[in-house]
């Protein structure tokens, strides 16, 4: 796509917002976020503008993923040092309401194997789909640790009524180049969904938790 | 302090060109050769001014009706025959549409959802008021209303279920009897976010896929008596869901065709629970012989008489001009059809099998009849 945006603009607002960030450190690790703001984009006719992206760097480094798996996995899992779970484990839970919403919170996300997957809905109720962690597919054919990642790099986007849209893209302990490549690759995508591309984008900011808005476009 | 700059290759960067549009990567004798099948486009007509039509419905016979919900305040009927598309009613002063749907055993009557929480039941022998409107009164105390976002209407035209916008951090699922417009209950415990799409089943009346913005797909019985007894599956498209589709394939099985609001094209066997083809703007953008993937929009798709269930693509470039038709057969992706006469950014169609016929309408606010031959 036609970058609006040059390389340059990319790594002077991204190393502002790393240097803002060090300046004056907080007692946690900031987010570091892009936000857009939309024009000629009517939220009660044009499509809604929400979804997924696959970032190339972790965004979220400290998320736990849990393993809904059956044997192969469990044992998969367990080599890996991944936590998991086997049918057992969750028939024990007994659709237990609080049980199954503690189980959402100690996890980010989780991943299921096919043949549990299927199961969840009647094994644990609602509390995965209600904590918005119904996990995802993990087939044997590809690789556990890779499916992991791939969890941990997708974010979810969504725009509500107001024309303005912000996601988390890293975090400030990322290195330039990191940043700024999550930053091009949202940016990118998030544009390309717009029917008009460039000319439905009126702002483009990247900035951290607590830092000043850096103005990419 | 600026930390040095590396100079970094950014993916996506290539080739690129200001203010781009996008082409076909062939000639348009090429394109016509693969967009073989032959369609003749018997109407074209600006329907609605300054709106979107985003929903249409078709009645079954040879001189059928048809429903236009735009995203104004009217809702148009038009009756297509030997004579030629005639207008044959509008119905005003409503909420932006949220859904049309004829009744399945009678032609005159109507069902129009609408955004301020309202569905309502129309007969077009008695077009002056509404026969019905089914909205939600079970909690009078709360000052907020629950805001419809879809609907649909079960095939032996009994029940109908409504989609709702996030109502207190709850997405709910509300049922009535059609016939007399009591509201049977709600769902809400299985979905966190607006409901985009409630499909009912077109041969089981007990059975409904319902899709959200929380990229999960609910496929719920409705014989049972509670919600956590009426779930049966949950289809997590990891996205974001825009439209579902059930599908015949291979008749053995249930198939559902969903698109993201990433416009990715995913193919759902139900009992499996899970994906078995799957068609990315990349892979749309190849089969619809079209240069820029980033213009790819999944427009709409329809089950034909054969079965088969066929995909409308297109280009959001130039006004969306480019409309094309790709059949999918088992996990592979045929060209079938380039809609030329196409003029706008299309946002719903729906298909009558009797007469072999596709409608397209969109943002324009045109209709278009395409007869197959």
């Amino acid at each position: 796509m036609t970058s609006k945006v040059s390389r340059d603009t990319f790594y002077e607002c991204v190393n502002a917002v790393i240097s803002n960030s060090a300046e004056k450190k907080r007692n946690f690790l900031e987010t570091v976020e892009v936000q857009i703001g939309l024009k000629n984009y009517d939220p009660q006719k044009d499509k809604r503008f929400s979804g997924t992206v696959k970032l190339k760097h972790i965004p979220r480094p400290k998320m736990q993923v849990c393993i809904l798996g059956d044997q192969q996995h469990c044992d998969e899992a367990k080599a890996n040092g991944v936590p998991w779970m086997d049918v057992d484990a969750l028939k024990k839970l007994n659709k237990n309401k609080k049980l199954v919403k503690k189980l959402a919170k100690k996890y980010d996300a989780f991943l299921a194997s096919e043949a549990l997957i299927k199961q969840i809905p009647r094994l644990l109720g609602p509390g995965l789909n209600k904590a918005g962690k119904f996990p995802g597919l993990l087939s044997h054919q590809e690789s556990m640790t890779q499916k992991i990642d791939e969890v941990k790099a997708t974010i979810k986007f969504q725009m509500k009524k107001v024309l303005c849209l912000s996601v988390a893209v890293g975090h400030v302990d990322m290195t330039p180049d990191e940043l700024v490549q999550n930053v091009h690759l949202s940016v990118n995508f998030l544009v390309s969904l717009l029917k008009k591309h460039w000319q439905n984008v009126k702002s483009l900011h990247v900035k951290s938790s607590m830092g000043p808005p850096q103005r990419l476009y | 302090m600026m930390k040095k700059m590396i100079n970094l290759e950014l993916e996506g960067n290539e080739n690129e060109v200001e203010d781009e549009t996008d082409c076909d990567v062939c000639s348009a004798d090429e394109i016509q050769s693969i967009f073989a099948e032959p369609y003749e486009n018997i109407v074209g007509k600006k329907i609605v001014e300054n709106d979107y039509i985003l929903h249409l419905d078709a009645t079954l016979e040879t001189s059928y009706n048809i429903a236009i919900g735009t995203s104004g305040s009217d809702v148009h009927v038009c009756n297509l025959s030997e004579n030629g598309l005639q207008r044959i009613e509008t119905f005003s002063d409503n909420a932006p549409c949220v859904g049309v749907k004829f009744d399945t055993t009678n032609s005159n009557i109507l069902f129009s959802g609408h955004n301020d929480s309202t569905i309502k039941m129309w007969d077009l022998r008695t077009p002056s008021k509404t026969v019905q409107i089914f909205n939600d009164k079970t909690n009078k105390k709360h000052p907020k209303k629950k805001v419809f976002s879809c609907f649909d209407l079960s095939t032996n035209s009994i029940l109908l279920a409504a989609g709702t916008e996030l109502h207190d951090s709850d997405a709910y699922i509300l049922f009535w009897d059609a016939r007399n417009s009591n509201i049977l209950g709600g769902y809400w415990e299985y979905h966190t976010d607006v409901i985009t799409q409630a499909k009912f089943h077109p041969n089981d009346p007990n059975k409904l896929a319902t899709g959200s913005t929380d990229g999960l797909i609910n496929i719920y019985d409705l014989s049972q008596t509670t919600e956590d007894e009426a779930i049966e599956n949950t289809l997590n498209t990891n996205s974001s869901v825009e439209q579902i589709r059930w599908y015949p394939h291979k008749k053995t099985s249930e198939k559902l065709a969903v698109t993201t609001h990433t416009y990715d094209a995913q193919l759902w066997d139900v009992e499996m629970t899970e994906i078995y083809a799957e068609f990315d703007r990349e892979n749309l953008a190849e089969n619809l012989k079209r240069k820029i993937p980033d213009y790819i929009y999944t427009a709409a798709n329809y089950v034909n008489k054969s079965g088969e269930l066929v995909l409308l693509i297109g280009s959001n470039n130039q006004g969306g001009r480019c409309l094309r038709g790709l059949k999918v057969d088992n996990n592979k992706l045929k060209p079938c059809y380039n809609f030329q006469e196409n003029s706008q950014r299309i946002r719903s169609c729906c298909y009558n099998s009797t007469v072999n016929n596709l409608l397209t309408a969109g943002e324009e606010g045109v209709l278009n009849v395409w007869k197959f031959l």
